[in-house]
Parts: C-alpha cells; structure tokens; sequence
C-alpha cells in the first residue's frame, strides 16, 4: 500500500494500526539488522573473536561466597601491616594510625593545638617536669576515647 | 596467521567499479539515498527510494551501484536486477552497507568504507563541507566504535588473555584499610565508586585536569576507580584521598568521630570546586560539572500567606535530603491523615514502623507557622500567619537521604536507632512540586501511572552506623550487577542478600534514577 495513498483522516481505526503495526515492525527489524551487520562485519574483518571470555581469567576473578573469607576468598584481618607514606611529611607510618598521624601532622584538630600549647609551655619548664609532658603526648599516638580514657585516669593517679 | 595486503573481508570484485569517476558516485549515492542529513534529501529519499519493480518502499531496500535502480532484497527484486543487467554490486540503503552479487556476501572494501565514513560524519555536522548544507538533527553520532587494526588483531591473537567484567565477576569491588577511625570516610569511597554515572565518567577518562599541582581531588577520585577496577585483591590504602580532602576541607579535621554524611558533603563539595580545575565559575548555580549534574536537584519552598492566600515561592539547590525520624524532639506524628502509605512504595510495612515514604511525607507536608513567626506579605504588606510547605522541584539523578539519628542538642548527644524501613524501588512522584494539587487533606490521591518513568528510583547504596555516638562503626551495603549486593566493612568485603541490606538500620540511603533522558 503506498503511503500516498493512505487517507490519514479516516475515522477507521483500524487502518491506522495496521499502518502502526507496519512501521513498528520495520523498526524493530532494522535495529535487529543493523545488529547483525555488526556481527557480520565483525566476523568478516577477524576481531569477531576478541569479545570471547578467557576462562581462566574468569575463574581467576570469579567471586567467592564462603564463610570466613571475602569475595577474594582472603582470610579476614590479614591486613595488619600495611604502610603509607605521609604526603606532608614523607614518614613511613602504620597505615592503620595514619589519620591520627595527619591530624598532627597538618596541625588540626584540638589534640594538635593542645599538644602546640603544651610545647611552648613547656620551653619554660624544668626537665623533669617536661619528662612527664612526654609521657602524656605518647599516650595522645592512640586517638580513640578508650585510650584517652586511660590517659586521664593515669594523670590522676600521678603523686606530685 | 599473517595478514595479506588485500584484505580477505573484500573482494577482488569491485576492481569493475572502480573506475573513472566513481568515488563522486559513490558519495552522490551515499548522500542521497543513505545518510540523508538534510530536509531536502530526507524528502527525495522519502518519495523516490521505493522498488522500481513492486514499488514497496521497506523490504531492504537496495540500489545497484552501476545504474539508477532500486530493488527491494527481501523479495529478491534487487537480485533480478543484477543478474539481468550483469551489474554485480549493490548499496543497502538503510546502513550502506555493500553487497557482491558474485560472492553473494556483503563486503568490507576499505576505499568504499572510507568514502562512506566520510560521508556520514559530514551528515552528523562533523566535517566542514561548503556544498552540504547540513542541519543538525541532534543525533549525533560523534564517536566510532573502536576497531583493532592488522598489528593489534595480531597482538590480540598472541595474547588471548582478557579480563571481561561479568556478573560474577570481583573487578570492581575492593577492599579500603582503616587508617584510624576512617570507616565514615570508607563507606562514603565505596558509594560513590558504585554509583554508575560517576563510574562511567571517570572510566572513560573524561577529567582533563589543568591544575598545577598534584592537589586536585577529582584526579584523586579518579585514580581511585583505576584502583578499583585494577584487578587487584589487596585492600586500598585511601591516604592520599584522606589527605587531599583534609587539605581542601579543614573544617573537617579535628572531631574524633566523623559523620559519614558530613564527609559526604564535604567530599562532593571540594569536587564541585576542583572540577573546573580551581578557576571560580562565574555563576555558582549555573555550574555542570559532573557532581552537580548527578547531585543536584531542586527543592521548592511554598510560604502560603493565611490571609490572602498568596504564595511565595524559592527554589534552593540541594545535595542531600536530610530527614527527621520519631523520637527526635520535634514531633513526628500526626503526620498528614491518611494513615499508612505504604502501598505507594510497596515497603516492609510491619505495623508501626516508619517508612521511608512517612519520612518524605513528614517533610513535604505543609507546616503552619505559628504566630510567633509571622511571614511579611508581599499582597497584604503586614506580616501574616503563613503555612510552609517543601516539595521537590528537581529531581537529582542520584538522591541521597539523610536519616536524622543524630541529636547534638544543647541538652543531649544521642543517637535515634529507630528502625526506619526503606524500599528497593522508590517513586517520588507524590514529593514532587508538581504533585501538590493533588494532595486532599495531605494524602496523595494517586492515579497510578505507570507509563511516567521520570520519578521513578533504584536502592543502590546504604551506610550504616552500628553502635553508640560515642564509638561506633560505619558500614556499608552496596549494589553491583543490577541485584548483587555487598556488605562493604573497612578491608572485608563479602556477599549480602537483599534481605541483609533492607533489614538494616539505614543512616545514608543512596538511590539512582531508573531511566536517564537525553539532555
């Protein structure tokens, strides 16, 4: 039927979706076609074989679903001896205290600016009494309030 | 296996057509009655591409190279022809592909593919070409798929490893190390390298960075995805991106626990501003880098004078959602009447649990301010009682919402541990602006739509915070594969089960938009 020919105004619907369908089924053809060329095309030219799995590389990263291991199939918690080095101040540091590590390190944070404090005060000291300041910035190298916990129950104890 | 010089993929037929002045023919061919770029030829191609034997217009048709003849493939008109005339070639119209009679094949000749090539991206406004007068249809074709050449087919041949990413494929997902009280930071790294569009972005190296020194974090957050789909097993050491957001957000440092969302908003921000390499926008709204284009979305605020019923209307960009739960000091109930709308997104509704849908029903419903926070009004020019209302204007293609289960009140640090259900699939049609009038009484009358897609949101990451306020772990769930779910902990990543991930407490849910349209 020639689309010249197809009187558009009709009040017969069911013209329209024959004409509907048509077109619909054309597109839906030409894609699937224009899919196949590809394939053809790819064929033809020889790299048609490059899109094949290697099965050794997909098993090599295959996921893994066990207890007790991660989708690597690593044992948990083996990770203790991982280091970093410090942008700031190139120090090879644990990675696993390399946050609190910044923290000083760039001078932030109010353990930082309580330490500063402290150095200063501290130039005006004796030396035993600047001994004991030591003690308390090593205790401040664990930055979590369990050991902080520990540090203030410590000071308290101390006989002046 | 060595390649001739003739390539195998074309054949030794079109020796008979390539003469005299047959390129020129050829692209006369291919831009009339294959790539019709312009109103005029699209026309011509409408009205005279049609067989010259049945005179259909579709089966396939094909016009012979050697003289002006069309012929439908499907039922063979166009082979009639050939065999009739001894013309041996013939040029599909739909994809211009070139079809021997002789070696009843399509062949790839590659003088042919150029001129074709060439012709095309000239239609697609590419090439400058003073006699093709081109509009630009918008579909635009500006990239080719890539095609090996002879010497990397060769090197293909000899290296027949290959990493494919499938379902069941680890690529993609790695482990982060906790650099000291860094899971807030982790889960945030782990859902932001799983939302696909930011992946998408920074696999296909789309950041060109222009800044001097190695500072910029989108560099950074690029390098990271390297890390991630590196094949490596190894957890990542996250350092420098610690270091990096740090610098940039010093606002940051300092607290002992972090929050995760505010480190989200802090990394998305320093991204946002390292985007353009470090040069000031001229205007802050008007930004497109990469992180606004999938963030941002638009909240509208309707401040409704009691009095004269005039309405004041600002529209402020947002990140984030940030979401009040029960038990929080301002009431939580009565929410709109209407009872439960747990039907509108299909959640776990085990009764007297909050949903989801009751947070953001919470938060679009209209407030009335009371008189101690009268609203000046622009009609009535005294100040009015007022009801306030918030809607969304637009809708971000990732929408992060922000569960409120922290209190830092004067009075009291705690933490809400309500349990808040939360959908996989969400529809947010009912918050929207647009959806107000059909609001009685708060409650949403829904017409249900289903052919409206625009609203329409994926779960595809969720933080969790176990614990006190005072210690605490952040971890997080995150999607890979359409329906794989993972549980992320610092270095361990193992295998969750959608249940695993919808029964969690939920603190930061991160939802995709389902279908994207073209700009």
């Amino acid at each position: 039927m020639k689309m010249e020919e197809m009187p558009l105004s009709s009040p017969d619907n069911t013209k329209l979706e024959a004409l509907m369908h048509d077109i619909y089924s054309e597109l839906v053809e030409d894609a699937c076609l224009g899919l196949c060329f590809e394939v053809h095309r790819a064929v033809k030219q020889g790299y048609f074989f490059l899109g094949e799995p290697d099965q050794e590389s997909m098993k090599e990263f295959e996921i893994v679903d066990q207890p007790g291991v991660d989708i690597f199939g690593q044992v948990f918690n083996q990770w203790k001896n991982k280091e970093c080095e410090c942008p700031n101040c190139n120090r090879l540091i644990a990675a696993s205290r390399f946050a609190p590590h910044l923290e000083k390190c760039l001078g932030m944070g109010r353990n930082s600016s309580r330490i500063a404090s402290r150095r200063l005060a501290r130039n005006n000291m004796s030396k035993s009494e600047s001994d004991q300041e030591d003690n308390d910035d090593l205790n401040d190298n664990d930055w979590s309030y369990g050991a902080e916990k520990k540090a203030k129950k410590r000071r308290s104890d101390k006989v002046f | 296996h060595f390649w001739t010089d003739s390539s195998p993929a074309g054949c030794s037929h079109v020796n008979g057509y390539k003469v005299d002045n047959w390129r020129q023919n050829l692209r006369v061919i291919y831009q009339c009655f294959v790539w019709s770029g312009t109103a005029e030829t699209r026309r011509r191609k409408a009205k005279s591409c049609i067989c010259h034997m049945c005179g259909a217009h579709l089966n396939r048709l094909h016009s012979c190279l050697y003289c002006v003849f069309f012929g439908c493939f499907t039922k063979k008109h166009i082979h009639e022809h050939a065999k009739n005339k001894r013309h041996n070639l013939a040029i599909d119209l739909l994809y211009g592909g070139i079809y021997c009679f002789v070696c009843q094949d399509y062949i790839y000749d590659k003088d042919m593919e150029q001129i074709a090539k060439e012709e095309q991206r000239k239609v697609f406004g590419l090439l400058s070409d003073c006699s093709v007068s081109v509009h630009s249809t918008g579909i635009g074709e500006k990239y080719t798929t890539w095609e090996p050449t002879k010497r990397e087919l060769e090197l293909f041949r000899h290296n027949p490893k290959r990493r494919k990413i499938t379902t069941n494929c680890t690529i993609g997902l790695r482990g982060l190390i906790n650099l000291g009280n860094t899971c807030f930071m982790n889960c945030i790294v782990q859902a932001l390298t799983h939302t696909p569009l930011l992946r998408d972005f920074f696999l296909s190296d789309r950041h060109k960075c222009e800044m001097q020194s190695n500072s910029c974090l989108v560099c950074e957050m690029s390098q990271l995805f390297q890390e991630f789909y590196s094949g490596h097993r190894s957890p990542h050491i996250p350092f420098r991106l610690l270091h990096l957001v740090w610098t940039h957000a010093r606002h940051l440092a300092g607290y002992e626990q972090q929050d995760a969302h505010e480190f989200l908003i802090a990394a998305l921000d320093v991204l946002h501003r390292h985007y353009d390499n470090g040069k000031k926008t001229n205007n802050p709204n008007h930004c497109n880098c990469i992180i606004d284009q999938i963030f941002t979305g638009g909240l509208q605020s309707d401040v409704t004078c009691q009095v004269c019923h005039g309405v004041s209307t600002t529209i402020d960009p947002f990140w984030d959602i940030s979401l009040d739960l029960p038990g929080s000091p301002t009431p939580f109930w009565p929410l709109s009447p209407g009872g439960d709308g747990s039907t509108v997104n299909g959640e776990n509704h085990l009764s007297g649990s909050t949903t989801l849908t009751d947070c953001l029903r919470r938060f679009t419903r209209p407030e009335h301010l009371g008189s101690n926070a009268k609203i000046k009004c622009g009609g009535c020019h005294s100040y009015q009682e007022s009801t306030k209302q918030l809607t969304m204007k637009k809708l971000p293609i990732v929408a992060c919402f922000h569960l409120k289960r922290f209190e830092h009140s004067a009075k009291l640090r705690r933490k809400i541990t309500t349990y808040v259900s939360f959908p996989l699939e969400l529809d947010m049609t009912p918050f929207m602006a647009s959806s107000k009038e059909s609001r009685v009484n708060g409650q949403y009358q829904q017409s249900v739509d289903v052919l409206n897609n625009d609203n329409k949101y994926s779960l595809f990451a969720v933080v969790n915070h176990q614990g006190t306020l005072e210690s605490g772990h952040y971890t997080s769930f995150i999607r890979q594969h359409k329906d794989q779910w993972f549980k992320c902990d610092d270095a361990i990543i193992t295998k969750a089960s959608i249940k695993d991930v919808l029964d969690s407490e939920g603190y930061l849910l991160f939802y995709h938009k389902q279908f994207l349209e073209y700009e």
